[in-house]
């Protein structure tokens, strides 16, 4: 049966600028999903506890304290977040943050590279993606 | 000829038969005289051809009888110990390295007393007790297989272990600085960039917002486009800061770092909630001021900075041990948890978001750097008190007087 609900957004991410060229990206093709902002890896694995399901996760690689690839590691170690769906969305165009990222099942790796644009792509991809597959119903 | 050869002869047959044997007798003794002569000389050619070559050789040569006595020293060694050739004779080996340093290798002469051939190096030898050498003891056999003495041969490769140190440290330095640089490319391509392109965001929504496209806060984008810009500068200032940290050290002088660090106190400038106090008096000595003030500032400044307010106590003091100070500078801040023990030490390396503590991430990873260059290491531990934390770092009282020769070139080419 198709999910009825909507999908929440999770986007980490230590940049002020991003949060906002992100945002201007979902201004910009209209999707009006909730999006909720965590700073780092920590910030970002205290509010997956309170973030209502289905959720979409979008991380960053390097952030303060804990970074993207550590905080993928956490989500899989986690009974509770095994299965989340997480997008890196960054821009280190480094082989082994891609190996680690791949290694640690990302639904897609994408890099920040021009003026907007890579950020519109990268919205437009998970605005269809969400719409497209299917979410496992759980609690 | 003496009596008990006198011939009496008594007939002519006797004298005939007496003389018969006198001449065998003669011919006997010739043969006998020559056999010696030959085997005198042949012995004296060989233990001359020994000596040119005990004394040829450039090492400390010894002879050692079976009770460790010196039997026979090459003049190599003699001028090494500053004995004459008389007095080494006959000394014991323990009269020679020390008594201490004979109980250490007694071992090995034992073994070779024992008829094995030994080898090691090791510190001092006689007349050089900094040197170090290379030893061999070879045990010298009679006809029936014991050991009569030992070959004791030992080698000055003070040099070589200089050179292979040297080198070792040249391999360690180009395994770090290639550490450095890949670290360096995987910043660059993240670090440095973020803020340019922020910077191109910035612009483009600016540029969408005059032309009225949407409602973009033109004011509100402008101000982080300021900042974006400066914190770019900066990076680049401390990346290169970070370069050079260890190579331009500047003078060797006296310092008193007393007042170095109130001189450091009154360029920081900081509020006036905020005190910061030395604990007794700190050290006067002979060091590079320049990279230790760059220490001292980059931490004193961190404690500034990152403190949550309003009301702050930064507390600098400095102890004595052994062959460094150990300066700490204790704040009553946030603390760091022991977790970040080694991230905050590397490059670009921040706890906070930069948009809520605007920093490089660079001054620890400057600071780690130049502590290591001479020598020390620095940590952190938690505040005594239980609030805030104590930076720790070790300064040797007498550093290499290092980077002069790249300082010199800087110039020549400056």
């Amino acid at each position: 049966m198709r999910s009825s609900r909507v999908v929440t957004i999770l986007l980490v991410e230590d940049d002020e600028v991003d949060v906002k060229a992100l945002k201007w990206a979902f201004d910009k093709l209209k999707v009006a999903n909730p999006l909720m902002v965590a700073r780092d890896g920590i910030e970002a694995l205290e509010m997956l506890r309170e973030l209502p399901r289905p959720y979409l996760v979008i991380t960053d690689i390097n952030m303060p304290r804990m970074n993207g690839i550590e905080l993928l590691r956490k989500i899989r170690e986690s009974e509770q977040f095994r299965d989340s769906i997480v997008f890196v969305l960054t821009t280190s165009n480094d082989e082994q943050d891609k190996i680690d990222a791949y290694d640690l099942n990302v639904a897609g790796y994408m890099l920040k590279t021009d003026m907007g644009t890579s950020f519109q792509r990268a919205i437009s991809l998970i605005d269809n993606y969400w719409k497209v597959v299917e979410f496992p119903e759980r609690e | 000829m003496t009596d008990a050869n006198r011939i009496r002869p008594k007939t002519l047959e006797d004298a005939l038969r007496a003389l018969d044997e006198a001449e065998a007798k003669l011919s006997a003794r010739e043969d006998y005289e020559t056999g010696i002569r030959r085997l005198t000389e042949s012995v004296l050619r060989s233990e001359e051809r020994f000596r040119t070559l005990a004394q040829g050789v450039p090492n400390h040569l010894l002879f050692l009888d079976t009770e460790l006595r010196i039997v026979f020293a090459n003049d190599v060694f003699l001028e090494a110990s500053g004995w004459s050739k008389r007095q080494a004779v006959g000394l014991h080996i323990s009269d020679v390295v020390g008594v201490e340093r004979f109980m250490e290798r007694q071992s090995y002469y034992e073994r070779a007393l024992a008829g094995e051939t030994v080898a090691y190096d090791s510190t001092g030898a006689a007349g050089n007790d900094a040197g170090f050498f290379h030893f061999s003891y070879r045990p010298s056999f009679d006809e029936s297989g014991n050991v009569r003495g030992i070959f004791s041969m030992a080698t000055d490769i003070s040099e070589r272990r200089k050179v292979q140190l040297e080198l070792e440290a040249k391999q360690a330095e180009l395994l770090r600085s290639n550490k450095d640089l890949e670290q360096f490319a995987y910043v660059a391509s993240h670090d440095l960039k973020a803020p340019l392109r922020a910077i191109e965001l910035l612009v483009q929504w600016i540029v969408e917002g005059l032309a009225g496209y949407d409602t973009n806060n033109v004011q509100e984008n402008l101000a982080l486009l300021g900042k974006r810009t400066t914190r770019l500068n900066r990076l680049l200032d401390d990346l290169l800061a970070y370069s050079r940290a260890g190579r331009k050290v500047g003078a060797h002088r006296m310092a008193d770092t007393h007042a170095l660090v109130l001189d450091v106190v009154q360029m920081l400038d900081p509020p006036p909630t905020i005190s910061i106090s030395i604990d007794g008096q700190l050290p006067k000595f002979k060091t590079h001021p320049t990279p230790l003030e760059q220490v001292l500032r980059n931490l004193i400044g961190n404690a500034v900075k990152h403190h949550p307010g309003p009301e702050g106590r930064i507390v600098v003091s400095c102890k004595e041990e052994g062959d460094r100070y150990v300066y700490a500078i204790e704040d009553d801040g946030e603390g760091i948890p022991q977790q970040y023990a080694e991230r905050v030490f590397e490059m670009f390396q921040t706890l906070k978001p930069r948009d809520q503590v605007e920093g490089s991430g660079m001054g620890l990873a400057i600071v780690n750097r130049i502590v290591q260059w001479q020598g020390g290491r620095v940590w952190f531990e938690q505040a005594p008190s239980g609030r805030g934390t104590v930076f720790k770092f070790q300064w040797k009282k007498n550093q290499p007087v290092a980077a002069t020769v790249e300082t010199k070139t800087c110039e020549a080419a400056g």
